[in-house]
């Protein structure tokens, strides 16, 4: 594992680069991360993919979006173009990294819908997508966000004395981290991934894949995820079982 | 971020097996300690809502160089082979790799939670640690704790209807983020941490606490820390910010607790 920084020097971005150590592929993996809650979440579960995929002679590299984890930016400044900039750059610093044309996007939860718009706004060349517990719209997942936050209010609310409530939230902030208006209103508009690129939709037991997914395409993980419940949110998602089954199921399918 | 702020990557421990964030300011005051930020539970460095990232470059910003790393088995850092894990020793770990970067001699420990015990372990071992600021750290009940406690629970109607109907079925339980106890840490006695008060004031170790209103269940009034540990009265400040939740959900809460971190720090090299 080498953590580097890359991209614009205005906003760099860290990264981690997996260097492949089973027999060496011609795919590179880029991993797009979730957002918020979910990032800090799965942060050490994503690590564990990226090292599974290393070991089954994937390169890869996973990162973090400008203004969210150790990338440059301020919070409040996070911009949906410049997220899905991001990616494309780190696409780039892949193909450099390992010197493989051929990209293939894993996005966990909200980073499979920007792998997506990235992919269509911006023309990011990938030969495979692998969808992990993708959400339905940008639109539905702020929605989740949204009702966690309430519930998570209202519990607070519940447990404290009268005089010791919380205020209310900044209406530029969803769950604790921020959510400017504009990057609310630019994530309504993305949508669930198309079928344009061959795909792997991988879906852990509580999740379905979208009703058009051919069922060759999906896979289940066979364990939870437990992404709607705010009970779970923050308990680490560390899959180790699943991880370790889309790489053999990834080291299957591509060269 | 700052444009005079630069952020450099550390991997430090034996085969590297830790790894860091020093976030630097455009010129390092030498005469000012630098700060070490350790993991609050099981979150990577970045820290609850990225809380980490913000206090390491507003305090940069100030002029002090930070690092905010991972705990061997959290995040980006690995456990030692063939040991057991031991915060305590990844701790002073971190400081001797800014010691050898020539950043630092002496430091000052921030810490959250779990993060505050392991600053507080820190110093009992450390010298080089010259401040500890501890935010929902160590705290012990007392009678007027107990009173208000009760006090409460009686004058809550809402509360006390959620909490008996919670008992009759599990379906009226509000459900309690899980995590926060992942780590569990066995916390020193009462009397362990007055001793070790006092062996740090003798040794003139700076001192600063903060306690949120999610702690209820340990403490409850803004002059709770000075009645359990009278000697810190005059030593040390505590600031109780009951409208402000454990890990900082809310941005106007993390901009207060880092503006009382500032100038608690700044107040050092008066």
């Amino acid at each position: 594992m080498i953590p580097l920084q890359f991209g614009d020097p205005e906003r760099l971005l860290l990264g981690f680069h997996h260097p492949a150590t089973g027999a060496a592929r011609r795919t590179a993996v880029l991993i797009c991360p979730s957002w918020g809650r979910e990032y800090l979440r799965s942060y050490r579960g994503v690590r564990l993919m990226a090292m599974r995929l290393a070991e089954a002679g994937f390169e890869t590299l996973r990162f973090d979006y400008s203004g969210t984890g150790d990338s440059a930016g301020h919070s409040l400044d996070a911009h949906l173009e410049h997220w899905l900039a991001d990616i494309a750059t780190a696409a780039e610093e892949l193909r450099l990294l390992s010197g493989h044309q051929d990209i293939a996007v894993l996005g966990v939860r909200f980073g499979a819908l920007l792998a997506e718009a990235a992919r269509h706004r911006l023309g990011l060349r990938v030969k495979f997508c692998i969808h992990w517990d993708a959400p339905e719209s940008g639109a539905s997942y702020a929605t989740l966000m949204q009702r966690l936050a309430d519930e998570s209010d209202i519990s607070k609310r519940l447990r404290r004395n009268r005089d010791m409530q919380l205020p209310p939230p900044d209406p530029h902030e969803l769950f604790g981290h921020a959510w400017p208006v504009p990057l609310a209103e630019a994530v309504n508009t993305l949508s669930l991934p198309s079928l344009e690129v061959p795909s792997l939709w991988y879906v852990s037991t509580d999740h379905a894949a979208p009703a058009k997914a051919p069922p060759e395409t999906v896979l289940s993980s066979q364990e939870a995820g437990h992404w709607h419940e705010l009970g779970w949110i923050n308990a680490p998602w560390v899959p180790a079982a699943p991880a370790l089954r889309l790489a053999e199921h990834l080291g299957r399918v591509l060269p | 971020m700052s444009a005079d702020l630069r952020e450099s990557l550390l991997q430090f421990g034996e085969q590297n097996r830790l790894f860091g964030i020093i976030t630097l300011p455009a010129s390092v005051d030498p005469t000012r300690p630098a700060i070490v930020i350790s993991n609050t539970g099981i979150e990577h460095r970045v820290g609850p809502n990225r809380l980490h990232v913000q206090i390491a470059r507003a305090l940069a910003a100030a002029g002090y160089c930070v690092l905010r790393f991972d705990l061997g088995g959290l995040g980006d850092s690995d456990a030692p082979r063939g040991q057991a894990a031991s915060s305590l020793a990844d701790c002073r770990l971190a400081l001797d790799a800014l010691d050898a970067r020539r950043l630092g001699s002496r430091y000052v420990v921030i810490g959250l939670c779990s993060g505050s015990h392991d600053g507080h372990q820190l110093c009992r071992v450390d010298e080089r640690v010259v401040g500890l600021f501890n935010i929902d750290g160590y705290a012990y009940q007392n009678f007027k704790f107990r009173r208000l406690y009760w006090q409460s629970r009686f004058t809550h109607p809402l509360r006390t209807l959620q909490s008996i109907a919670g008992r009759i079925h599990p379906r009226f339980r509000f459900a309690e983020p899980q995590g926060m106890g992942a780590a569990i840490i066995e916390w020193p006695s009462q009397k362990e941490v007055a001793r070790d008060y006092q062996q740090f004031m003798a040794r003139q170790l700076n001192l600063g606490f903060l306690f949120t209103g999610d702690v209820q269940h340990s403490y409850l009034y803004a002059e709770q820390h000075y009645d359990i540990f009278p000697v810190l009265r005059d030593w040390a400040p505590v600031w109780f910010l009951p409208h402000i939740d454990h890990t900082l959900s809310r941005r106007t809460a993390r901009e207060e607790m880092i503006r009382h971190l500032r100038k608690w720090l700044l107040s050092l090299s008066d």
